[in-house]
């Protein structure tokens, strides 16, 4: 049974991905993927649009995903996703302000926007916190100020709307029309926020014990938890950049993940990002391609699946 | 090891809870803290391990401030069941025992055949070694009790505190785990502190005791001697009898509360 949880979870992203590769306007064939595309077209495509858009997709998938599970357990919530607790919309806030004044200054948007989310965080802490972190006054918190900022991202790009291209589209998030300079932005901060996550999976594990058992079992929680969330919030924050607001990922994936691996982090992590990886690729394959030629972006498909899985947790859990 | 506070104040907001309590643990015995609810005890007891940092005076851990020992360091010799905690659905027993290892580990280190000693030891002083494998949410009261007891434990420490490790439990669990804690404490020389609210059970199962009242020692000393009928209308304003029990130990039993008093 477990090896075949194992190899499913495995398998679920391999086939996201060539999924993704060969599913859209043009038909690109399995065996062309590896053997090579001879028509010059169809191998522009390939190279320059489904594969950093798969890429990315992947990336996507991943960060969103740990930043979800670390949040999780930080947060002691298990609906806390980055996007529904407003450190997307803090990482959006400021990542748009920095491209309206640079301009779309690649390098600064990024560290703009982790400043933005772990701001965003810590309101979140001080709203929260009363004697300890009680679950529904996270989600509370985390409603206001996902709004208070989502309406300073709205103000920001009614504004100089000149400034921002597709501003509707990046605000439910999408992957349209995403490059391999997408891929560059995002591959530093992806790998080394997944391997800081893994490396903290004994830490995550220690601190669902409770904050006193925690302390007891000599972790520094103030400690542990304010530097994974500076990770969550980086790995959001970077994938916010790149495809915008896109939520849900970081709640479904990894409740998911729990009920096929469970929760021991040292599984679920990377469970959790191989499983994201396939979401999200999946998911856009799907959202592109269902009513073509029209495009859909992946975002809304994803809001469609995740707001009833939110409440089925919701019911459950709270 | 020795344990000893020194003038230990703790005040939270503006309501002092402790003041300037200071106390030797006898090293290598059973030492029950009891008082009347809002006394101080736990309060006390989270200072001794610093759960609770926010006190003024020092705890020394022989003759060496905790304070300046790092939390992973105290770990490795104290270890505290504190009565809030969690864990996952689907934590089995051996792995929520298997925490009790998380101070002895390095960062980038596996498990050691030490690890798998003392994991096998605890389920094993705590009757669980049947139950390694259940999940720890499908035990009863009892079991579970046990349960976060032995991960306790199996951090091999050399002071064990516990807050009220017997609420909750029905009678025969409670004795159950008193027994565990007995004998934890004779075959491995553990200094154990632990907060009680049943008299009889500090009077049966500690060889010191230190009652705290009105944010301050009341008495300390022979839980025989010092939990008398007496002292328990003085404490907790209510009258009391004494038995003598078929083995030939005193019970105190309280009657009713004091009236004419406050």
């Amino acid at each position: 049974m477990k090896t075949i949880k194992f190899i499913l979870i495995c398998a679920a992203p391999v086939a996201g991905f060539f999924l993704s590769l060969i599913n859209g306007s043009v038909e690109i064939s399995s065996a062309q993927i590896f053997f090579g595309v001879e028509d010059e077209t169809k191998r522009q495509i390939l190279e320059n649009i489904r594969l950093p858009r798969t890429i990315v997709a992947v990336l996507v998938g991943v960060n969103l995903s740990l930043s979800g599970a670390i949040l999780q357990a930080v947060m002691k919530n298990p609906l806390a996703d980055p996007h529904i607790i407003g450190i997307s919309s803090g990482a959006g806030l400021f990542g748009i302000a920095v491209m309206m004044i640079a301009g779309d200054a690649g390098a600064l948007v990024t560290p703009a926007a982790f400043i933005g989310a772990m701001l965003a965080a810590a309101l979140i802490y001080l709203l929260a916190w009363k004697d300890g972190i009680r679950p529904i006054r996270v989600i509370l918190a985390g409603v206001a100020v996902s709004a208070f900022l989502g309406a300073g991202i709205s103000a920001l790009l009614i504004f100089y709307s000149d400034k921002v291209h597709g501003a509707l589209l990046w605000m439910v998030g999408g992957l349209s029309a995403r490059s391999w300079q997408h891929v560059e932005i995002l591959l530093p901060y992806s790998i080394a926020g997944t391997l800081a996550t893994f490396l903290a999976a004994r830490h995550l594990n220690v601190l669902q014990l409770g904050d006193e058992v925690a302390t007891g079992l000599g972790l520094r929680v103030n400690l542990v938890r304010t530097v994974l969330t500076a990770i969550a919030a980086l790995l959001a924050a970077s994938a916010v950049c790149v495809v915008g607001l896109l939520g849900f990922v970081g709640l479904i994936v990894p409740h998911t993940t729990r009920l096929i691996l469970g929760s021991d982090y040292r599984l679920l992590l990377p469970g959790a990002a191989l499983l994201g990886a396939a979401v999200v690729t999946i998911s856009d394959t799907f959202a592109r391609t269902i009513f073509a030629p029209t495009e859909l972006p992946v975002g809304i498909l994803m809001a469609m699946l995740g707001a009833p899985f939110f409440l089925y947790l919701l019911r459950r859990e709270l | 090891m020795n344990l000893l506070a020194e003038n230990i104040s703790v005040t939270i907001g503006d309501k002092e809870i402790l003041r300037d309590v200071s106390y030797n643990f006898p090293s290598g015995k059973r030492t029950a803290i009891i008082g009347p609810n809002g006394a101080g005890k736990s309060t006390l007891l989270k200072a001794l391990c610093l759960l609770n940092e926010k006190f003024s005076g020092v705890v020394k851990l022989d003759g060496k401030d905790i304070r300046t020992l790092g939390r992973k360091n105290l770990a490795r010799v104290m270890a505290i069941l504190p009565q809030e905690r969690d864990a996952p659905q689907d934590t089995t027993v051996k792995q929520l025992v298997s925490f009790g290892r998380f101070p002895h580990r390095k960062f980038f280190g596996g498990t050691t055949v030490e690890d798998d000693a003392a994991i096998a030891n605890a389920l094993e002083l705590t009757k669980l070694t049947d139950f390694a494998n259940r999940q720890v949410v499908s035990l009863s009261g009892g079991e579970r009790q046990r349960a976060w007891l032995a991960m306790t434990l199996a951090q091999r420490p050399k002071i064990l505190l516990l807050d009220e490790p017997t609420t909750y439990l029905d009678i025969a669990h409670q004795l159950e785990v008193m027994d565990i804690i007995a004998d934890v404490n004779r075959r491995f020389a553990t200094t154990i502190i632990m907060v009680l609210h049943d008299i009889n059970h500090a009077r049966l199962y500690s060889d010191d005791v230190l009652i705290i009242k009105d944010k301050k020692i009341y008495a300390a000393g022979d839980p025989i001697k010092i939990l008398t009928a007496q002292t328990l209308g003085e404490v907790f304003n209510v009258t009391a009898d004494t038995f003598t029990n078929a083995a030939g130990n005193e019970i105190i039993f309280p009657i009713r509360r004091e009236t004419g008093g406050l």
